[in-house]
């Protein structure tokens, strides 16, 4: 049972969580609360930050791991299983996966990662290593054409959140070229408080409300169709179930031991955008987000 | 921006801030006033507050934006290609709907040098295209232009007026100017249409067609023309051209493409144009294009299409196609032909005659606005706005008037007029939202009070009854203490030496004095007095060297003594000049020449008496007066008779009993009407009049000092001013008493006020408050009228924004959630920006009963929770206001 005292801490966790994220990056406002609530609401959340180069999404990524025990993988085209898997070996008390580039990654790269990020194994030369939760946090270059290899969406569907970085406005710009802007590069976040919000997570009851509310959105967001077909390739058990620990942190951090419309909508994005299924809509399509915003809208007229 | 919002912005910006020519005229002056019936009330409710608006709408004029409006009209014109001119509705408001807003609206006005009908046509059809695209239904048209391209053409089923109406709003016996009395036609858009399409089928001329088909060999077009002679259908005349042109134009569309191998192209006719599109052997569309019928005919123009038609084989389908255009009038078109020639519009001529006149070349607009037209159509709107005030006005009267009714329903006074209590007290109510302005006008100039008093010339003072004053506030003097602050009371102005009895009133002659310089004695200045003088008074009084000042608010009561006189120009501080003892003991001309002109030059004069105490009497005026009461029928002691018989004294009473008796007396301003002998006191004789003044329950100043004067054959009546001590000498403060030749003050004024008197003053001030509330309500109204929605959307953000700026507003909100949704809700801080967001959010599904349920379970929430703020209740009832207008609030936070 969820009480005062413990959604007050995680409230501060939060804010505090949010504070120094500002410190990193300048702007990204949506970003950095997928950010902080992803990594707070599971120990195992796999996210995948993607944007154009220059955005800030290494330096976040770094920033993050730098209080864990991590490990750092830069994907080239040329890389092969082993090559990661000579470096994770001894690595299984890890608590952050840190893969840059992710999208460089060829077939059988991918499906190493694949058994990893699903299985939290990994398998070399007949032996099983198992590892512990942990974090992974992929960045991917939007812009980059030359060296990429099609991700299947069965991997990108391993991703909890996609996070999309957007451009700087010229104020942003001016800021970082003009301004004194020093990120931070220390991060004060302790295990100790990502244990205490998935605690809070878990406590959270859900009432029989918060049920069919929540019911009721993953019914608009699984009949999401474009041009008289469905966009989701999967039933998106996956996407709802990390949704609802995520949802269930927001709500927590706003206050309330239940659940609005309102937690999840600013998330809807990065939770469902990145499983559409490719062969059936273009993805970043411009109607894909009018979509999303429909679909935003009625989530949010939803009656409680 | 594409092209539609361009024109839409621009045609927006015309609707706004008016047309060419108001802009013209408005910075010409010549523009008739707007918003009369507005004005028309501000004006009455407050001078003050007109004067802003009026000094507003000047400068507003003087600005107005005659190069903006001109380009914008000229960035529709390039978009739209046809010179039109965007005309803003000049329509006044009539009687019963000038309460509403006036809703504006804008025509298009096009007129033509241009010969060429085709043309003409062609620039109506981007007329009509214009008005569907901007919702424009009103398109006015040179009546000649019509008739002399297209003759026999009919057009009575259209509206028609004159230029000058347009410009004028049809407004009776008002004319614009000469050159603007020529007819125009009035169309919608529908009509316009129509207009095209007859005007097109007038184009049509039969010998051209008989030409051409008598050498067009296709039979179905020969007999399609066959038919129209007849029946003079030409819509089926046109179908049937077209289709067989089509079909011609179809009929070798197979050819080889070096890509493509095998294409087919299919052709299809749209008026002056043709679309071919291609398709290759698996009918897959290769190559679309749209292209004029000339180019695909390769000709330039109808008479070269004609010519070779001549020379080549398949001359029927050049000769089909001349048909055609003639039929969809473009055949006087070529390609060579520019399609938007440029006319002069009546709005550039005036333009340019603006700028003209603005560099001096010409000194008159012909075609705009005169003064004389503006004096002439501002009158009708002052007319009829004061006209609709005026009902206004007796409208809202009538309920007072039947209150006022049940209210003296039980008064027996013959004299009561319950139509004009009503209009007496609105009318004083009026007046003293008059003097409340000139108090602040006042008050702004500054305390230095330079008002132009004039002397009051009339020698003669009436007793009776005292209505209030006009500008009683009016303040004629300023008494300045000195070191001893003991200053005097009474003020005389003039002395009586006569009395004269008639119809009801004892008239007095009154004296004047007048300053001796001679007397201004070596004293000490104990205060001074200041008194406004005017110039014209000051330029009588000083002459040949001397100054001949009157007395004027003289201190009586004391041994007081002119020490001094000063004449200053309040506006010049070194025009001054100081007449003291010693001066005016040194020289026999008291000023020089150089010092006369000095003083008579001064543009806002005042003059300060001083004023010493003297130990002995000296000077007093009073002595000199002799009395002359002989004018009357009576005897001294028959007057004093009838006194003593309406006071109820014994005949053997004293002076001093006697004039205490009648100070003993209750004091009203109106005793005579009080007593309800307004109309018979006209007609008391001399005696019955004594008495019957001495027998009255209360008494006015002048009532009981003209009984007083009688009774003491030493007492002379004085008039002047009573200090209530506030130094300020105000014209209200008028005062009659008696003196003694010695200088003594015998004032038998009753002091205590009568219950009606205070009655009075209660009920003016009851009616008055009502009827002040009714012109706040009245003027407020007005300003809603105007501003209304403004002024409520500008103060509910302001609420809006306070709630949000509370301290406490998290907590209210948590606490909003908690009644709604129960379960733990504890507050989070959040921004104003942010919580907009979040109520927008949160409350998207609610409607409005939803939110009326949620606010009745916080006010039951409150019942049992005191401590709860009214700023939850407050927060709901603005939650739909902040969802409609989040994006401004946001912004007015942002700017804050």
């Amino acid at each position: 049972m969820l009480k005062e005292k413990e959604i007050m801490e995680v409230m501060k966790i939060y804010e505090n969580m949010l504070a120094t994220l500002d410190k990193v990056i300048i702007g990204q406002k949506g970003v950095k609360k997928a950010v902080a609530t992803s990594i707070l609401c599971d120990r195992n959340s796999k996210i995948l930050l993607t944007g154009n180069t220059g955005l800030g999404k290494t330096t976040l990524s770094n920033f993050l791991a730098s209080n864990l025990n991590y490990q750092r993988i830069s994907v080239t085209s040329d890389m092969i299983p082993n090559d990661i898997q000579e470096q994770l070996k001894n690595s299984q008390e890890m608590r952050m996966l840190q893969i840059d580039e992710f999208n460089r990654a060829n077939g059988k790269l991918q499906s190493a990662f694949l058994e990893l990020f699903a299985e939290k194994q990994m398998s070399m030369n007949g032996k099983k290593y198992e590892f512990n939760d942990f974090y992974v946090l992929a960045t991917q270059n939007s812009a980059d054409i030359a060296g990429i290899f099609n991700v299947p969406q069965a991997v990108y569907d391993r991703f909890d959140v996609n996070i999309y970085v957007e451009n700087l406005t010229n104020e942003e710009k001016r800021m970082l070229l003009f301004g004194d802007f020093e990120p931070e590069k220390k991060n004060n976040l302790q295990e100790q408080d990502i244990i205490t919000a998935k605690s809070a997570v878990e406590h959270f009851n859900t009432k029989r409300k918060d049920e069919d509310l929540m019911m009721q959105i993953f019914e608009i967001i699984d009949n999401m169709t474009m041009n008289g077909k469905k966009i989701f390739a999967g039933s998106n058990i996956r996407a709802h179930k990390f949704a609802l620990k995520l949802v269930k942190l927001v709500a927590i951090t706003e206050g309330r031991d239940y659940i609005l419309p309102t937690d999840i909508v600013d998330f809807v994005n990065c939770l469902y955008m990145h499983r559409i299924d490719q062969t059936k809509v273009r993805l970043n399509d411009e109607n894909i987000k009018e979509k999303f915003e429909q679909v935003k809208k009625k989530i949010l007229h939803i009656k409680i | 921006m594409d092209e539609f919002d361009i024109v839409k912005q621009n045609l927006d910006y015309i609707l706004e801030k008016g047309d060419l020519y108001d802009m013209i005229a408005k910075k010409e002056k010549v523009y008739p006033m707007s918003n009369a019936f507005l004005k028309l009330n501000i004006f009455l409710l407050s001078r003050m507050l007109y004067v802003g608006v009026y000094i507003y709408s000047s400068i507003k004029a003087r600005h107005a934006p005659v190069e903006k409006v001109y380009n914008a009209q000229e960035q529709i014109r390039k978009i739209l290609g046809v010179n039109i001119d965007i005309i803003r509705s000049k329509k006044t408001k009539k009687l019963h709907r000038s309460l509403k807003k006036e809703k504006k609206t804008l025509s298009i006005l096009y007129k033509t040098e241009n010969t060429n009908i085709n043309s003409y046509i062609d620039h109506l059809k981007k007329i009509a295209d214009f008005c569907e695209l901007y919702s424009i239904n009103e398109i006015v048209l040179r009546e000649n232009d019509i008739m002399a391209l297209s003759e026999d053409i009919f057009i009575c089923d259209f509206g028609y007026t004159t230029m000058s109406d347009i410009l004028t709003g049809n407004e009776l016996l008002l004319e614009v100017d000469k050159l603007s009395k020529e007819y125009v036609r009035v169309l919608t858009k529908n009509e316009l249409l129509k207009l095209i399409e007859r005007m097109k089928k007038q184009n049509i001329k039969d010998e051209f067609i008989k030409e051409i088909i008598d050498k067009i060999k296709d039979p179905l077009i020969n007999e399609a023309c066959q038919s129209f002679f007849v029946d003079k259908d030409l819509e089926k005349l046109k179908m049937m051209v077209a289709s067989r042109l089509t079909f011609f134009m179809n009929e070798d569309n197979i050819s080889k493409d070096k890509i493509e191998g095998k294409v087919i192209e299919s052709i299809t006719l749209h008026d002056e144009y043709i679309k071919i599109v291609t398709y290759n052997k698996d009918n897959k569309i290769v190559n679309r294009k749209v292209m004029y019928l000339y180019e695909y005919l390769e000709v330039m123009s109808s008479q070269e299409l004609i010519a070779q038609s001549k020379q080549r084989e398949k001359n029927d389908k050049m000769l089909i196609a001349a048909l055609y255009l003639h039929l969809y009038n473009n055949d006087n078109k070529s390609l060579k032909q520019k399609t938007n020639e440029l006319d002069i519009s009546f709005y550039d001529k005036i333009y340019n005659q603006y700028k003209e006149k603005r560099d001096k070349k010409i000194k008159k607009i012909e075609g705009l606005y005169t003064k004389k037209y503006k004096i002439a159509k501002n009158l009708i709107s002052l007319l009829s706005a004061l006209y609709v005030t005026c009902i206004l006005f007796i409208t809202i009267l009538c309920p007072i008037f039947a209150i006022n009714f049940i209210k003296k329903q039980n008064s027996k006074s013959e004299d009561k007029n319950r139509v004009n209590i009503g209009i007496e007290s609105l009318v004083y109510t009026y007046k003293k939202s008059i003097e409340i302005e000139k108090e602040v006008i006042t008050k702004l100039i500054g305390k230095s009070i330079n008002k132009l008093v004039e002397i009051n010339n009339e020698l003669r003072a009436l007793t009776g009854d005292v209505e209030d004053y006009e500008n009683k506030d009016e303040i004629l003097g300023i008494v300045y203490a000195g070191k001893n602050n003991k200053l005097p009371k009474y003020y005389a102005m003039d002395y009586a030496t006569s009395a004269i009895y008639s119809e009801g009133k004892i008239e007095y002659q009154m004296k004047k004095d007048r300053i001796s310089f001679k007397n201004i004695r070596n004293l000490e200045t104990i205060f001074k007095v200041k008194y406004s003088i005017s110039r014209k008074e000051l330029k009588s009084a000083v002459k040949n060297k001397t100054i001949n000042i009157p007395y004027v608010l003289y201190p009586v009561g004391e041994n007081y003594v002119l020490t001094g006189l000063e004449i200053k120009d309040l506006e010049d501080i070194s025009k001054r000049i100081l007449i003291d003892f010693e001066r005016a003991s040194r020289f026999d001309n008291l000023i020089t020449e150089k010092e006369q002109e000095m003083i008579l030059s001064m543009k806002n004069p005042t003059v300060l008496f001083y004023y010493g105490i003297s130990k002995e009497k000296e000077n007093s005026f009073v002595e000199n007066i002799e009395k002359e009461y002989s004018y009357t029928s009576m005897t001294k002691e028959q007057i004093r008779r009838q006194i003593i018989k309406g006071l109820g004294l014994s005949q053997d009473a004293t002076t001093e009993e006697i004039l205490k008796e009648i100070k003993n007396k209750k004091y009203s301003k109106t005793p005579i009407k009080d007593a309800g002998l307004s109309r018979k006191i006209e007609k008391l004789n001399e005696e019955e009049y004594y008495e019957t003044i001495a027998a009255l329950d209360s008494l006015v100043c002048n009532l009981s000092t003209s009984l007083a004067v009688e009774i003491d054959k030493e007492l002379i009546y004085v008039t002047g001013f009573l200090d209530d001590g506030d130094a300020y000498i105000k014209k209200e403060e008028a005062h009659a008493w008696a003196m003694k030749k010695d200088g003594t003050i015998i004032d038998v004024t009753p002091t205590t006020i009568t219950s009606k008197e205070e009655e009075k003053n209660k009920k003016n001030s009851g009616i008055t408050v009502v009827y002040t509330l009714m012109l706040i309500v009245y003027s407020i109204s007005i300003i809603n009228y105007s501003y209304g929605e403004e002024i409520a959307l500008a103060i509910k953000i302001k609420k809006v924004k306070k709630l949000l700026n509370n301290p406490s507003i998290d907590k209210n909100y948590a606490l909003i959630k908690k009644i709604q949704y129960g379960g733990i809700n504890l507050p989070k801080k959040s921004n104003p920006s942010e919580l907009i967001e979040k109520i927008d959010r949160e409350f998207a599904s609610f409607n409005k009963e939803e939110l009326k349920e949620l606010k009745r379970k916080i006010q039951e929430y409150r019942k049992v929770n005191a401590h709860v703020s009214k700023d939850t209740i407050e927060i709901v009832k603005e939650i739909p206001f902040i969802q409609q207008n989040k994006e401004y609030i946001q912004k007015t936070l942002i700017k804050k």
